[in-house]
């Protein structure tokens, strides 16, 4: 999917995408030209010269403030969306019980919160029934959870073909759980485009955050899944490629006993490279199922929720601590974490890729992160640590650990 | 009873007027409606040029005005011409005439509040309107309208009221014929010619608390407009 948007002296962004890709995240610094990218893209931009596939196709947007025609309610504001709808967009209680607003139908427009308004905006556009859907920060007012939840009925959509959304927002652990490809724009250019792990990488590296997000994926686990995989799972054994002599021997049960099994209201237990993961339910986002049973989703990780254990041995016995998730992990990298304060902390100086431990701890970074390639599979996952205890516990690049992590 | 108050030859004025008053106002708002709408979006360098000769109305002496009205409407001019063509009778000094000069005359007391309130109308609701499959004409009935309810009321409230006032200009192109062009100023200076003060009084008082109430209705919805607006 190749799309172009130019418009004199604010944009010049090209844009490639997977064919496959149904939710798009979009961030950048403030004034980068995103609005102008999704005005442009929206059609309402007269001067802007754009290229997209969806040329026939209806497509819709929604801006950070509302625009709710205030001279109507909002059964009004729908009634006047569903004059020109596609005959296959959805009904207007459908779009309202998916943004969470069917209880604010027969309010004045003046009558809503922000975070109200938002969703009935968002309602609205989706009563008129588009082919694509620009987000323009049209969720920033609404709370967390209701957010996850509308962002989840949108992505839902989006994985039964329905729509196809582009999301503005600075809110990169909602892009990480949701986007199938993220795009940075910075300048009015694009910078980074392609699948969201890589991305949130690239930006993260460029912005020299402490906490980056990485996102994982895996399959939901299911009663009838769980019934399949029991016997398997009793025996998983983990390979301790990089452990030391008295390690390498273990066979190591994971974290599975019977009480962690029972499932729990509000909790979903996802499988990454074999092992069991606990995840809140509006933190996991569904993808597109290829075949069979199993049900592709994708959570996101924040770097500082994730611990490191050495004691590879006990993987399966950590029952002393309250952190439910396990991952075994080879460390990939090992990078200071740039201290926006500190002038000597310059990334010029942090190129050196030769850094030992030792010159890690003390290059006046309080915090270093580490790259982890979660074993058995070809996913990362970034852990942000104290130099201290990356000095304590001797921890270097090919080193074989536990990250832990709680639920996210 | 109002026969008794004003006398006979006074309420054919104040009739006249409300007439006169009335399909001015209603004349007025059709054309400034998408005068105003255009002047709103249009981008140009002679924007300033059109924009003062549309005001022009406003600081000029009335009988300047009505002496070039005059003039226009005269039949030996174009226009005169061609409406006693199609008509067969002159324009100047007829209820016509009269129509047409306030027009003009109450052109800017329409356009002006309509300009302003098209040009703080926030795009983007066209924009939004646009998206959801609106056409400009549909978008322009269906939102903008609506949107624009307190200055569409201020256009046609000030140019009705203004019409109502009106003297020099009526006195310029319509002179003073009972029952066609005498409207409610020039009775009220003919009864004050005539020495009938106590006529005059009751016609004076009468207009001045018509404008008042006017005015005050005017700037009440104006006021309870803007907070909906700003709520």
């Amino acid at each position: 999917m190749q799309i172009s948007a130019r418009l004199s002296n604010r944009i010049n962004a090209q844009i490639s995408l997977q064919p496959q890709s149904r939710f798009i995240g979009v961030t950048g610094p403030s004034g980068a030209g995103k609005s102008s990218l999704f005005r442009a893209l929206a059609g309402v931009e007269k001067t802007a010269k754009v290229q997209t596939p969806w040329t026939a196709q209806k497509v819709g947007i929604v801006f950070q403030q509302p625009m709710l025609f205030p001279h109507t309610d909002v059964r009004g504001n729908l009634a006047l969306a569903q004059r020109h709808a596609s005959p296959n967009a959805m009904s207007i209680d459908a779009c309202l019980r998916g943004c969470y607003c069917e209880h604010l139908i027969d309010k004045p427009v003046q009558a809503l919160s922000g975070g109200e308004a938002q969703r009935v905006a968002i309602a609205r556009a989706l009563v008129n029934g588009p082919d694509v859907l620009l987000l323009d920060e049209s969720l920033s007012a609404i709370d967390i959870f209701t957010r996850r939840k509308i962002y989840q009925f949108l992505n839902n959509l989006c994985v039964s073909g329905q729509l196809i959304c582009f999301a503005i927002s600075h809110d990169l652990d909602d892009l990480a759980l949701f986007s199938d490809e993220l795009v940075f724009i910075d300048k009015g250019r694009t910078v980074h485009c392609g699948k969201t792990r890589d991305v949130l990488t690239q930006v993260f590296e460029k912005e020299g955050r402490a906490t980056p997000s990485s996102v994982l994926e895996g399959f939901k686990v299911t009663a009838q899944s769980k019934a399949n995989d029991s016997n398997q799972s009793q025996n998983a054994v983990i390979s301790c490629k990089h452990a030391s002599e008295t390690q390498r021997d273990q066979n190591v049960l994971p974290l599975q006993g019977n009480e962690q099994c029972q499932s729990v209201s509000g909790i979903e237990r996802v499988e990454v490279a074999g092992q069991e993961i606990y995840v809140t339910a509006e933190s996991v986002s569904y993808l597109p199922q290829q075949s069979g049973d199993q049900v592709p989703v994708r959570f996101a990780v924040k770097a500082c929720d994730v611990s490191i254990d050495t004691n590879i041995a006990d993987f399966g016995k950590a029952s002393t601590i309250s952190i439910l998730n396990a991952l075994p992990c080879v460390i990939s990298s090992i990078e200071p974490v740039a201290n926006p304060l500190s002038p000597l902390n310059e990334p010029e100086n942090n190129a050196d890729t030769k850094l030992t431990p030792k010159k890690l701890a003390t290059a006046n970074s309080a915090k270093v992160l580490l790259k982890l390639v979660v074993l058995d599979s070809n996913q990362t996952l970034c852990a942000s640590i104290s130099s201290i205890s990356l000095l304590r516990l001797k921890l270097d690049v090919g080193m074989q650990v536990i990250a832990r992590f709680k639920l996210p | 009873m109002l026969t008794e108050f004003f006398g006979a030859s006074t309420l054919e004025a104040i009739l006249l007027t409300l007439k006169l008053a009335f399909i001015t106002s209603g004349v007025l708002l059709l054309i400034a409606l998408p005068l105003a709408w255009f002047l709103a979006k249009w981008q140009s360098k002679a924007k300033p040029l059109v924009m003062s000769i549309l005001a022009l109305p406003l600081v000029l002496p009335p009988t300047v005005l009505g002496f070039y009205l005059l003039i226009a409407f005269s039949p030996q001019s174009a226009l005169g011409q061609a409406w006693q063509s199609l008509t067969g009778s002159n324009l100047a000094f007829s209820f016509e005439g009269l129509v047409l000069g306030s027009v003009i005359y109450s052109l800017p007391f329409a356009l002006q509040p309509l300009y302003s309130g098209f040009s703080q109308l926030d795009n983007r609701y066209l924009d939004v309107a646009k998206t959801l499959g609106f056409s400009a004409t549909e978008a322009f009935i269906k939102i903008v309208l609506p949107l624009s309810k307190a200055p569409i009321v201020v256009a046609l409230g000030l140019s009705f009221a203004h019409t109502i006032g009106e003297f020099g200009v009526v006195l310029m192109i319509g002179g003073n014929i009972p029952g066609e062009t005498q409207v409610l100023s020039i009775a009220l200076y003919e009864q004050v010619e005539a020495l009938e003060y106590n006529s005059a009084h009751n016609l004076a008082l009468a207009l001045l608390i018509f404008s008042f109430v006017m005015l005050a209705a005017l700037y009440r919805f104006n006021g309870v407009a803007r907070s909906d607006e700003a709520r």
